[in-house]
């Protein structure tokens, strides 16, 4: 199984047929294209409907969480609704399945939250907004580990937009990873048990981390990754050993909870 | 404007740079001294960039921008890992 992903391309008017030629082959190269939220600049339908023209056609079945720019105009159910129109699955707090060559490969997607991680995070305590705050990425971690444990596969993938460890914010100024994630999201990934978990949000953070139940996370972060997707293959024989697709790197999971 | 106005006034056009429709970018470092604003991040496109400059002269119509916003350019191929 050959999965694609990237996150955070901010897709303004100006964006229109940015990105199309670098997809035209992705087919060749993967079995599905995951999205890990902040497809658009402010979240207006305008921007979703550029987004929606530029990935409707891509060869493979598209999958994505909503992030934090795609609620900023208060309008993420247009949003979603013009990119499910265009083919593109949505994913919050439910799952996408696809069978290829007798393998199943099963995603689990939710926005995420924010909050902060182990030993510097913010609790459901003190005014109503803060236990508001906090009580929105248990939910969403919640819905994330539901989602994760009700399907059966042989790849299981958890893509969020914010961050589910601080590995992957190596980078950022620390002052603001309370912002950028939640360990909540790696609990739930943890305890459901997943082969990978994707996202983006973070983009002057790093690519590699683990949760530490020792899932693999990846930041696919448009900038972080440097490239208008990055590939992660489950299985050597299915097409990763092409040397055309350039260098690869082995990392082992031990953590999937089945 | 002192120091602290200096600061403050920074933090307010980091702010606008996130909220103002035509930006949108909450990643944008801004500091301003001796009427000289600088800023620096990294953006998608040339009219991003183009309107964060947009942005700060409709607020501080009297200071000098130096514009050090890099364009992310898109890079072609994506080289794939083995996860499992």
């Amino acid at each position: 199984m050959r999965i694609a992903a990237v996150a955070d391309l901010h897709f303004g008017p100006e964006s229109a047929g940015a990105y199309r030629s670098h997809f035209e082959d992705l087919a060749d190269r993967a079995d599905v294209l995951l999205l890990a939220g902040d497809l658009t600049r402010v979240g207006e339908p305008s921007e979703a409907q550029l987004v929606a023209d530029e990935f409707r056609d891509v060869g493979v079945p598209v999958v994505a969480v909503l992030g934090n720019h795609d609620f900023h105009a208060g309008r993420p159910g247009a949003v979603a609704d013009i990119l499910e129109r265009a083919g593109i699955r949505v994913l919050e707090g439910d799952t996408f399945t696809l069978d290829k060559d007798g393998k199943r490969l099963s995603v689990a997607g939710v926005k995420g939250f924010g909050g902060g991680f182990l030993g510097a995070c913010g609790s459901e305590f003190g005014e109503p907004e803060m236990k508001a705050f906090v009580r929105h990425t248990h939910e969403r971690a919640d819905r994330l580990g539901e989602a994760l444990a009700s399907q059966e596969a042989d790849v299981r993938v958890a893509l969020m937009h914010y961050a589910p460890v601080p590995d992957t914010l190596q980078g950022e100024r620390l002052e603001i990873y309370p912002f950028l994630g939640s360990y909540l999201l790696a609990e739930a990934v943890d305890e459901a048990g997943a082969d990978l978990a994707l996202h983006g949000h973070a983009h002057a953070g790093s690519e590699r981390g683990t949760t530490p139940g020792g899932v693999p996370v990846r930041n696919v972060a448009l900038p972080v990754i440097g490239r208008p997707y990055k590939v992660y293959c489950f299985g050597v024989d299915e097409g990763c050993d092409d040397d055309t697709l350039g260098t690869r790197e082995s990392v082992s999971s031990s953590a999937s909870a089945r | 404007m002192s120091e602290q106005t200096n600061a403050y006034t920074a933090a307010h056009v980091q702010e606008a740079l996130a909220r103002d429709g035509r930006v949108g970018e909450l990643g944008i470092a801004v500091d301003i001294a001796d009427g000289m604003i600088v800023v620096q991040g990294v953006v998608p496109t040339e009219e991003r960039r183009a309107a964060i400059e947009e942005v700060i002269s409709e607020m501080l119509p009297e200071h000098e921008i130096r514009n050090r916003i890099v364009v992310e350019p898109i890079h072609d191929g994506g080289e794939p890992e083995m996860i499992g």
